[in-house]
């Protein structure tokens, strides 16, 4: 396993198995870190509640955010990333079953880097999730990547 | 000279009988005159009052399929069956308020249309509502499961509403209609006695000598001077107080058309997102299934699967469809000039690459000019040419042509093609959402582009039609009539 860490947050868990099995079935190597909601995956990102004590100079690599969920939605976690000094760099691309185009504005309004909407078809999906993957994971420059290598 | 002296007054007798005679005459023919007028006024005036109260109705209506349509939303976000009860509850007024709108309403066939219509889609509802309180199994399932059925209950109510607004839309009319004919007759008996009475007065005048005659008469004319006075003052207010209720219940109208907007648009983002997810699923576990169990499934196995997933995306497929659909009838228009000519030579361009071995006959009328929303009669020609193409798939020699004609003082813009056509006993269900005649096998598709065809085509205040014959080709024409007062 790659330490470099890929934060997935998603409610559905149906979604949460094949997200899973297409980042896998792509040979996307890195830690996944499942939250199941926004107050886990800002408790992830901040050190707080369940993540308590987290050495949070470590940052994800990647954030696949869903929009719709418990608690926290995806809106109110991209808001508070984005406003947060250790966070408010790091790749965000909103992975949802919706293209309304408020979401969407909205989505890029609140300083996401990427929109994708899951399809249905699963080969779809796989195609999606292995584009995501070399793109945001090879080929684009993140910046404190050179830090992180030289620690 | 006596005698003559007696002439030359039975002379000047007879002249002021006569003038008095015809001052009571003039008199009496614009008291009539007047009363008729007022009658008429009065008539006018009652249709005024009738009109409000269909009005008043419409509006507690309005607000009971509103109040529905909040129940249902809390219905579908907290599984809460009570929220159901209110429903029906909402359900069982609207059918009251509808006896109520039937028998007011009596006289005005088309409202008594829109009122049958109303009591089905009032039956559908009670129907849909009881059928998910018959099948709910417990308190709490999950919320994509109540989607379709709140899906299904919100449209009916949202077409409800519709039905309900036209209505309105229509009293409204009638209204502005009646209080303009119910003031226009009390100005012209108001004038009428003022005109007269100045005559009379007049007339009056040069009868003085027999003042002690006319003393009655004129007091009566002041009188019924100053009473028309009266009326007339309490007329304007009365006017002016109905104009006034007329620009209020337009802006609530206005506003509870916005309230329902903003609740679909909520409806069809949870939709969007609630109903793909579980198709997700589907096809994404039966796609693990082939992969991870290929040398455990047999060929029959692996078929059963190819069909669940097929049948997942399609149902995805319609979905997307949908939406569209909801998006044409809820997407704000704007109108101008549109050249449909190059528009249709784009779209049949865009059909050639899709298909560059197909030769089509493709034969475009020259500055087709049409007024409207470009961005949806991008969708009707789509729609009309893409199905042109479709059909004359399996057709030697496919023609398509868009044109233009004029039919009495109105351009009817068509699309003919050679291709499949079809029985002109099923042309009714043409324009159905969802409806086929063809086999899916034979001419892919999901049966909702006439549908969308016919929304938008309405909402420009057009019509569409179709003429065809099997194997012998379709022809759909329509009109835009946005700039002749039709409806937006």
């Amino acid at each position: 396993m790659n330490e470099r860490v890929i934060l997935l947050v998603e409610d559905n868990a149906d979604d949460e198995a094949l997200t899973l099995r297409a980042l896998k079935k792509n040979n996307i190597t890195n830690t996944i870190v499942v939250a199941r909601n926004g107050v886990e995956a800002l408790d992830y990102l901040f050190g707080t509640g369940q993540y308590a004590g987290r050495d949070t100079s470590v940052q994800p690599e990647l954030i696949l955010l869903d929009l719709k969920l418990p608690k926290v939605d995806g809106f109110e976690v991209l808001k508070k990333l984005r406003a947060d000094e250790r966070t408010k760099l790091l790749a965000v691309v909103i992975l949802t079953s919706s293209t309304e185009q408020q979401d969407i504005v909205n989505g890029y309004g609140l300083g996401a880097n990427s929109y994708v909407r899951k399809p249905v078809d699963f080969q779809h999906f796989m195609d999606a999730v292995r584009q995501l993957g070399l793109y945001w994971l090879v080929l684009n420059e993140r910046p404190f990547a050179g830090l992180r290598n030289g620690r | 000279m006596g005698e003559g002296k007696l002439g030359k007054r039975n002379l000047t007798d007879r002249l002021l009988w006569a003038g008095l005679a015809a001052a009571i005459v003039a008199a009496v023919a614009i008291g009539w005159n007047a009363d008729k007028d007022a009658h008429e006024s009065y008539a006018w005036n009652n249709w005024v009052s009738h009109t409000q109260s269909v009005l008043d109705a419409l509006d507690d209506a309005q607000e009971n399929s509103l109040a529905a349509l909040s129940s249902i939303q809390n219905y579908y976000q907290s599984g809460d069956l009570k929220n159901l009860d209110s429903v029906s509850n909402s359900i069982s007024k609207l059918e009251h308020q509808s006896v109520v709108l039937r028998s007011l309403t009596g006289d005005n066939a088309s409202q008594q249309n829109r009122l049958d219509r109303i009591d089905r889609i009032e039956r559908r509802m009670t129907v849909l509502s009881e059928n998910i309180i018959r099948s709910a199994p417990a308190f709490s399932q999950p919320q994509s499961l109540r989607a379709p059925e709140a899906a299904g209950l919100s449209t009916a109510v949202y077409q409800l509403f519709v039905q309900l607004y036209q209505m309105s839309a229509v009293e409204r009319r009638l209204l502005t209609e009646r209080t303009a004919r119910a003031r226009a007759t009390s100005r012209q008996s108001t004038t009428a006695l003022e005109i007269g009475g100045s005559i009379v007065f007049l007339w009056l005048l040069i009868v003085g000598g027999y003042a002690f005659l006319t003393t009655r008469r004129l007091t009566d004319i002041a009188k019924a001077l100053a009473v028309s006075e009266v009326a007339r003052v309490t007329e304007r207010k009365r006017v002016a107080d109905d104009l006034r209720a007329l620009s209020d219940s337009e802006r609530r109208y206005a506003t509870q058309l916005e309230v329902v907007n903003k609740e679909l648009e909520a409806f069809s983002y949870s939709v969007s997102h609630d109903l793909r997810a579980p198709l997700r699923s589907i096809d994404g576990f039966s796609s693990a299934l082939m992969e991870d169990y290929a040398d455990k499934l047999d060929e029959q196995a692996n078929s059963h699967l190819r069909r669940i997933r097929a049948a997942a995306q399609r149902m995805a497929q319609l979905i997307d469809d949908l939406l569209k659909l909801a998006f044409v009838t809820r997407s704000e228009m704007r109108t101008e000039a549109v050249d449909l000519s190059a528009m249709a030579n784009v779209i049949l361009a865009e059909c050639q690459t899709a298909e560059p071995l197909r030769q089509v006959e493709c034969v475009v009328q020259d500055r087709i000019m049409g007024q409207g929303d470009p961005h949806l009669l991008r969708l009707v020609l789509e729609n009309l040419l893409g199905n042109a193409w479709k059909f004359t798939g399996k057709t030697q020699q496919a023609k398509i042509e868009f044109a233009t004609a004029d039919q009495d003082g109105q351009a009817v813009y068509f699309v003919r093609d050679n291709g499949a056509g079809f029985d002109m006993t099923y042309a009714e269900k043409l324009f159905g959402a969802f409806q086929r005649l063809h086999a899916a096998a034979d001419f892919p598709g999901v049966g909702v582009g006439l549908a969308t065809v016919q929304r938008i085509v309405r909402r420009h205040g057009g019509r569409v039609s179709a003429q065809a014959a099997e194997g012998q080709g379709a022809t759909f024409s329509f009109t835009l009539e946005v700039n002749h007062g039709g409806q937006q």
